[in-house]
C-alpha cells in the first residue's frame, strides 16, 4: 500500500506503540492481573461452594453482577452508536477516535455477559438456553441480541481495520516479528488498496453502521425489557427501553471520552487526539446528560406525583439518606449535573475537566444500575417478614466485589492488548484529509 | 381357628413389606449413583408428632415414618408435563380460621424434605391498611393461569400445565433466577448452595411432581403435591391444617374440599366474598381468600408458644397494633 | 372442637368411626409382659354397597407411653366365618394411616348362611406389639336406587331394606346424597326414610359431569347399628357435559409455543441482520480473490 505523507507521519508516530512493551505498560499489565487473580479465585469459590457465597438471596436474586452486566452491555455504546452515527454523518473529526470507540464496544460486549453466566446457577446446563431456548423470555432475546450484537461490533471493527492490516503488512519499516506480520497479511485480506476493493469496504461499512445503530437500540431495549416485563415498582416502566438506551449511549461517551484522555496521555497522541475531540465529546455528553436527565426526572416524576402505594415505598427507599439517599443523590449530581455544568460553562471546556466530568459520570451510572437493580427486589409486594438479615437486605459480598473488579482490570488489560496489536487512531483515515493530501 | 401356615403368612409380610418400602428406595444403583447401603432403608427412630383427635386422644406419629410414605418416585418428566386429564385445580384458603398454626408449614417442608429455614408456603401477617386490624394469611405458590414466572423463563424449566399447576423441571432449570425476579409474590426459593439431603432421599430419582430432591443451583416451589392429587389425595398443607383453612379441589367438578367439609366452589367463592389476592397485577391466581370476616381466633393467639425467631419476624405490626389498644 | 379438629386425624378417624355400628372391639385382656410388648387397638368396620359388595376395613393403633400411634405397614389377614371355620378372604397391608381394607363381592360368602355374616381379622403383632384379632358381623340390607326425571326435577328415589332372609325396609333412618368427586363427595342432601323405608332427592341441575354429563350418585345410610354402613350408587347424565378442549394448551405467552406474531418477527429481524452479516462475509471472500 501507498500511504501519502500524513499516513508515514501517523505510522511513525504509533510504530513504538505496537513494536514491543515498554517496561512500563509490562507493569501495567502485572498490575492488572492482580485483581484477575482475585477474580479467578472468586469465581473458584462461586462455582465450588455455590452461590450462597454471594450476597444474592430469595428476595434480591441480582445484584452487583446485574449491574455489572448493564453498565458494560451500556458502554459498549461507544463504538455502536458513537461511531455508527459519525460515521454516517461523515463528520470528519470522528477519525482519529472511531478506532477507540469500536474497541470499547468489542471488549465491552466480550465483558458484559460474563456477568450475567455469573448469575446462573447452573452454568453445567448452559447449553438449554439453545437446546430448549423458549422465545417467549426476555433472557431468550438478550441472547440472540447481544450475539448479535457482538457479531456486528467485531465486524465493524474489523472492517474499519482492514486497510490498516494491509499498512501494517507492507511497512517493511515496522520492527515487528514475522508471526505477527503474517497475521497482519492474513487479517488484510490481499487488500491492495484496488479501487473495488476501496468500494467494497466503503459499502460494507455502511452497511454496518446503517445497522449497527438499530441493533444497539434494539439490544439494550431488551435488557431493559429483562426488568421492564416484570411486574415490579421501579421496573416495570414503559419509558424503560429508551431510558436504558440513553443511559447506554451516555455512560459509553463518558467511557469513550476517558479511555481517549488516557491514551492521549499514555501514547502522547495530542497531535491526533485534540481539544477539539473532547469539547465535541464532551457537548455530545452534555446533550445526552440533558436527555438523561430529562428521563430520569419523568420516570420518578411520574412514579412520586401518582404515589402508587408498591412505587412508592421503592421511592421512599431511595430518598432517605439512611438507606440508599446518599447513592442517589450522588447517581444523579454527578451523573446528571455535573457533566452538564462543566461543558455548559466555556471556562471549564478543557479536555482535563471534561474527563473528570466523565470518569464522575460513569461511576454514577453505575451507581444508577445498581440502584435500578437492588431497591426493587428489595421491595417484594408481601411484607418479608424474615429474620434472616442477608433476606431482606442485599449487601455484596467480597466474592461479588472481586469479580467486578476483575472484570474492570479485564477490560483495562483487553483494551491494553489492542493497543498492542493495533494502533489506537486509524492510520488509514487520514488518507481524505483535505488540504494535506499528496 | 383356621390359620395359615405361620411361615407363609411371615414370608409374604415380608414380601409386601420390601415392596411398600422397596418402592421408596427405588434407587437401585443403575437409577443414580447412591452409596451401596442406601438400599437398606433405615427408619431412625426421629421426632414424635403429637396431635389431638377429634375424640379428645393424644395421637403421636413418628417424623421419619410420615417421611418415607410420601414422595417417592413419580411420574416421568414428559408426563408429569401434561398435567391431569380434565381437571383444573383450585384452592380456597379461609383467613377468617387461620391462627398460625403453622402446621401446613411443617407439613410441606417434612413432605419435601425441606430443611426449616425454606418455606414453600409461608404465613404472612397481613394488615391492609392503617386501620385494619391485621390477620394471618397463609401463603402458597398461586399457580396462576396468566404466570409472570413461566412467561420469563428462557429454557422452559418452568411450565403450566392442563390441569392449572405451574410446575418446575428441577433437572432444566439453569438457575437465572429470572422466575424469582418475576414473581410479584416471592413464592419461589434458591437452592444457594448444596441441600443438605439423605443418602437415602438423594437416591429417588427426580419428578417434577415430587419436586425431592433438591438441587443446587435451581428453584423450588410450592406445587400443590401432584403426586398425591394424581392419587385423588390432598395436598399435604390442607391435610395437615388442624382448622380446615385450606380447600382444594377441581375448579371444573366445582367442588372443594378440605377433607372434613365438602363444598361448592362457586358458592362459596360467592357467598364469603372470596377474592384473590392482588387480583389487579392480571396473573389470575389459582388461590382463592376468603375475608377474615368473623375470626374464630384472636391475632395475638398466632404468636403463642411460638418461638423467639418467629415472633420476631412480625414484630412491627402487632407492636404497633398494641400500642394502639 | 366445632370443625376446629384435626384434619390429619380425622381422615384416619372418618375411617374407623364411619362404620361403628357393626364394629367389633378387638382388644383382648392380655396382660403385658416384662418386655413391654404392646397391645393393638383394632377397629373393624363394614360397608355394603349395591347390595352385591363389602368393603372390610380394620385400623390398627397402639397406645404407647399415653399416645395412640398408627401401625402402618403391616399386613392383616380377613377371614369370613361359619360355624366357627373360618375361611381366609385375603391379606393386605395397613395404609399409611394404619387402615387395612379389602373389597370382597357377596358372591364370596355361602348363600344359605350370610344373616349376620361373621367376619374375621388377624394381625400377627410384630416384634413389640402383640398379635390380635377382631370380629364383625353385620345383617345384609341394600339400598335400592333409582332415577327419574318428574316435571323436569331431576329425582333420585331410594327404598332401604333389610335384604337377608325376608325383605323388611328400614324405616326412620338417616340417609345421606352424595355426588361423587375427585377428592371427596360433595354432600347434595339428607333426610329420614318413611315407613316403607323410601325417601327421594332432587338433585341439582348444575352439577358438572364428565364429558357426556355422566354423574355418579350416592346414596348412604351410614353407621346403623346392625347393618353397617349401607351404600349405593347410580350413574345418571344429569351433569353438565364437561368440555375437553379446555385441555389443549394454546400459543402463549405461559405456554410451550411463542405467539404467531414473536415467531414472525424474530425470524423477520434475525434473517435481515444475519443475511447482511453473511452479503459483508462474502464481500471479504470476494476480496481475498482480488
Amino acid at each position: 500500500m501507498n500511504l501519502n505523507q500524513k499516513q508515514t507521519e501517523a505510522l511513525k508516530k504509533f510504530a513504538p506503540q505496537i513494536e514491543s512493551y515498554s517496561r512500563k505498560a509490562m507493569m501495567w499489565v502485572y498490575i492488572l492481573l492482580v485483581p484477575m487473580a482475585l477474580a479467578g479465585y472468586a469465581l473458584y469459590v462461586q462455582i465450588t461452594k455455590g452461590h450462597v457465597v454471594t450476597g444474592m438471596r430469595d428476595n434480591v436474586v441480582w445484584g452487583l453482577y446485574i449491574a455489572n452486566f448493564i453498565f458494560f452491555i451500556g458502554i459498549s455504546y461507544a463504538g455502536a452508536v458513537i461511531s455508527g452515527f459519525l460515521h454516517l454523518l461523515n463528520v470528519e473529526w470522528r477519525k482519529p477516535i472511531i478506532r477507540i470507540a469500536e474497541l470499547i464496544t468489542v471488549i465491552a460486549t466480550l465483558i458484559g455477559p460474563v456477568y450475567i453466566l455469573l448469575c446462573i446457577g447452573r452454568l453445567d446446563r448452559l447449553h438449554h438456553l439453545v437446546a430448549y431456548a423458549r422465545l417467549q423470555s426476555p433472557i431468550t432475546w438478550d441472547v440472540l441480541a447481544i450475539s448479535t450484537y457482538l457479531f456486528g461490533g467485531i465486524l465493524f471493527l474489523y472492517l474499519a481495520s482492514i486497510k490498516d492490516f494491509a499498512i501494517y503488512r507492507d511497512a517493511t519499516d515496522l520492527n515487528i516479528p514475522g508471526w505477527r506480520r503474517r497475521l497482519y497479511s492474513a487479517l488484510a485480506l490481499n487488500y491492495q488498496d484496488h479501487p473495488e476493493q476501496k468500494k467494497a469496504v466503503a459499502v460494507s461499512m455502511n452497511l454496518l453502521s446503517i445497522m449497527i445503530i438499530p441493533l444497539a437500540i434494539i439490544v439494550h431495549s431488551v435488557l431493559s425489557w429483562i426488568f421492564g416485563m416484570t411486574l415490579r415498582p421501579g421496573w416495570h416502566s414503559t419509558i424503560f427501553g429508551p431510558y436504558f438506551v440513553l443511559a447506554a449511549i451516555y455512560s459509553g461517551t463518558g467511557v469513550l471520552i476517558a479511555a481517549m484522555w488516557i491514551f492521549r496521555k499514555v501514547y502522547d497522541l495530542k497531535d491526533y487526539l485534540q481539544d477539539k475531540h473532547f469539547i465535541s465529546l464532551g457537548i455530545i455528553m452534555m446533550a445526552l446528560g440533558g436527555a438523561y436527565g430529562y428521563f430520569t426526572f419523568s420516570e420518578y416524576l411520574t412514579d412520586w406525583y401518582s404515589s402508587e402505594k408498591w412505587n412508592g415505598e421503592v421511592l421512599t427507599k431511595l430518598f432517605d439518606l439512611n438507606q440508599y439517599g446518599w447513592l442517589f443523590l450522588f447517581a444523579n449530581v454527578a451523573g446528571i449535573l455535573v457533566p452538564i455544568i462543566i461543558v455548559a460553562i466555556p471556562k471549564f471546556r478543557k479536555p482535563d475537566l471534561i474527563t473528570i466530568a466523565a470518569v464522575f459520570m460513569v461511576i454514577a451510572m453505575w451507581v444508577k444500575r445498581y440502584l435500578i437493580v437492588v431497591p426493587t427486589l428489595e421491595t417484594p409486594l408481601l411484607p418479608i417478614q424474615d429474620t434472616r438479615i442477608e433476606y431482606t437486605h442485599y449487601t455484596a459480598t467480597w466474592v461479588e466485589w472481586a469479580l467486578t473488579f476483575g472484570g474492570i482490570a479485564t477490560f483495562f488489560l483487553l483494551f491494553t492488548l489492542a493497543s498492542k496489536f493495533m494502533t489506537v487512531v486509524s492510520i488509514s483515515e487520514f488518507e481524505t484529509e483535505p488540504g494535506k493530501d499528496e | 381357628m383356621n390359620q395359615p401356615d405361620e411361615t407363609e403368612i411371615n414370608e409374604r409380610r415380608d414380601f409386601l413389606k420390601t415392596g411398600v418400602l422397596g418402592a421408596l428406595a427405588a434407587c437401585g444403583s443403575a437409577v443414580c449413583s447412591c452409596k451401596s447401603d442406601s438400599r437398606q432403608i433405615q427408619i431412625e427412630p426421629g421426632k414424635k408428632i403429637k396431635l389431638l383427635s377429634p375424640d379428645g386422644e393424644l395421637v403421636e406419629v413418628d417424623e421419619s415414618e410420615l417421611r418415607h410414605i410420601h414422595k417417592t418416585v413419580g411420574v416421568s418428566t414428559s408426563e408429569a408435563r401434561q398435567g391431569i386429564p380434565g381437571k383444573k385445580f383450585v384452592m380456597v384458603i379461609d383467613l377468617a380460621k387461620c391462627k398460625n398454626a403453622r402446621k401446613c408449614v411443617t407439613a410441606c417442608q417434612k413432605m419435601h424434605h425441606l430443611p426449616e429455614e425454606k418455606e414453600w408456603l409461608s404465613v404472612k401477617l397481613m394488615q391492609d391498611n392503617e386501620q385494619g386490624s391485621p390477620y394471618w394469611f397463609p401463603k402458597t405458590c398461586f399457580h396462576c393461569d396468566d404466570p409472570p414466572c413461566v412467561k420469563v423463563c428462557p429454557v422452559d424449566a418452568t411450565f403450566k400445565r392442563s390441569d392449572g399447576l405451574v410446575l418446575i423441571d428441577n433437572e432444566r432449570c439453569i438457575g437465572c433466577k429470572f422466575c424469582m425476579a418475576a414473581c410479584p409474590y416471592s413464592t419461589r426459593v434458591f437452592n444457594w448452595d448444596e441441600p443438605k439431603v439423605s443418602d437415602k432421599l438423594a437416591c429417588i430419582p427426580y419428578s417434577p411432581e415430587t419436586s425431592v430432591p433438591s438441587k443446587v443451583g435451581t428453584v423450588e416451589k410450592c406445587d400443590f403435591c401432584p403426586d398425591m392429587v394424581r392419587e385423588g389425595k390432598l395436598p399435604d398443607c390442607v391435610t395437615a391444617c388442624p382448622n380446615g383453612v385450606f380447600y382444594f379441589g377441581d375448579e371444573v367438578e366445582d367442588v372443594v374440599t378440605n377433607g372434613d367439609e365438602t363444598i361448592r366452589f362457586s358458592q362459596i367463592i360467592a357467598e364469603r366474598a372470596g377474592y384473590r389476592y392482588a387480583e389487579d397485577l392480571g396473573t389470575k391466581p389459582r388461590v382463592y381468600y376468603l375475608p377474615p370476616r368473623d375470626r374464630i381466633f384472636p391475632v395475638e393467639r398466632g404468636l403463642e408458644d411460638k418461638p423467639e425467631e418467629l415472633k420476631e419476624r412480625f414484630k412491627g405490626i402487632l407492636d404497633a397494633g398494641a400500642d394502639e389498644k | 372442637m366445632g370443625f376446629a379438629t384435626n384434619l390429619a386425624w380425622r381422615t384416619l378417624l372418618t375411617i374407623v368411626l364411619s362404620g361403628i355400628g357393626c364394629s367389633l372391639s378387638g382388644q383382648n385382656e392380655q396382660k403385658k409382659d416384662s418386655t413391654e410388648k404392646l397391645t393393638p387397638r383394632m377397629k373393624f368396620t363394614a360397608i355394603q354397597r349395591n347390595g352385591d359388595s363389602i368393603l372390610l376395613q380394620v385400623a390398627i393403633q397402639v397406645r404407647r407411653e399415653g399416645v395412640l400411634q398408627l401401625v402402618d405397614y403391616e399386613p392383616v389377614a380377613f377371614f369370613y366365618l361359619k360355624d366357627s371355620i373360618a375361611l381366609s378372604l385375603g391379606a393386605t397391608l395397613t395404609n399409611d394411616k394404619g387402615v387395612a381394607s379389602l373389597w370382597i363381592a357377596e358372591t364370596t360368602l355361602l348363600k344359605e348362611d350370610h344373616n349376620p355374616s361373621l367376619f374375621k381379622v388377624t394381625f400377627n403383632g410384630t416384634e413389640d406389639i402383640y398379635g390380635d384379632e377382631a370380629e364383625a358381623s353385620f345383617k345384609k340390607a341394600e339400598i335400592k336406587i333409582s332415577a327419574e326425571e318428574i316435571d323436569s326435577i331431576y329425582t333420585i328415589k331410594l327404598k332401604l331394606f333389610a335384604s337377608g332372609d325376608e325383605i323388611l325396609p328400614l324405616a326412620a333412618t338417616d340417609v345421606v346424597f352424595y355426588v361423587k368427586r375427585y377428592f371427596a363427595n360433595l354432600k347434595l342432601g339428607e333426610g329420614t326414610t318413611d315407613e316403607s323405608g323410601e325417601i327421594s332427592f332432587e338433585c341439582p341441575r348444575d352439577i358438572p359431569g364428565d364429558r357426556f354429563g355422566n354423574i355418579i350418585l350416592i346414596a348412604q345410610a351410614e353407621d346403623l347399628e346392625e347393618f353397617g354402613t349401607v351404600s349405593s350408587t347410580i350413574t345418571q347424565p344429569w351433569g353438565v357435559p364437561l368440555n375437553l378442549t379446555d385441555d389443549k394448551i394454546s400459543r402463549a405467552l405461559w405456554s410451550h409455543a411463542p405467539p404467531i406474531w414473536m415467531l414472525t418477527v424474530f425470524i423477520v429481524l434475525m434473517s435481515v441482520v444475519w443475511g447482511h452479516y453473511f452479503v459483508i462475509i462474502y464481500k471479504f471472500i470476494k476480496l481475498r480473490k482480488q
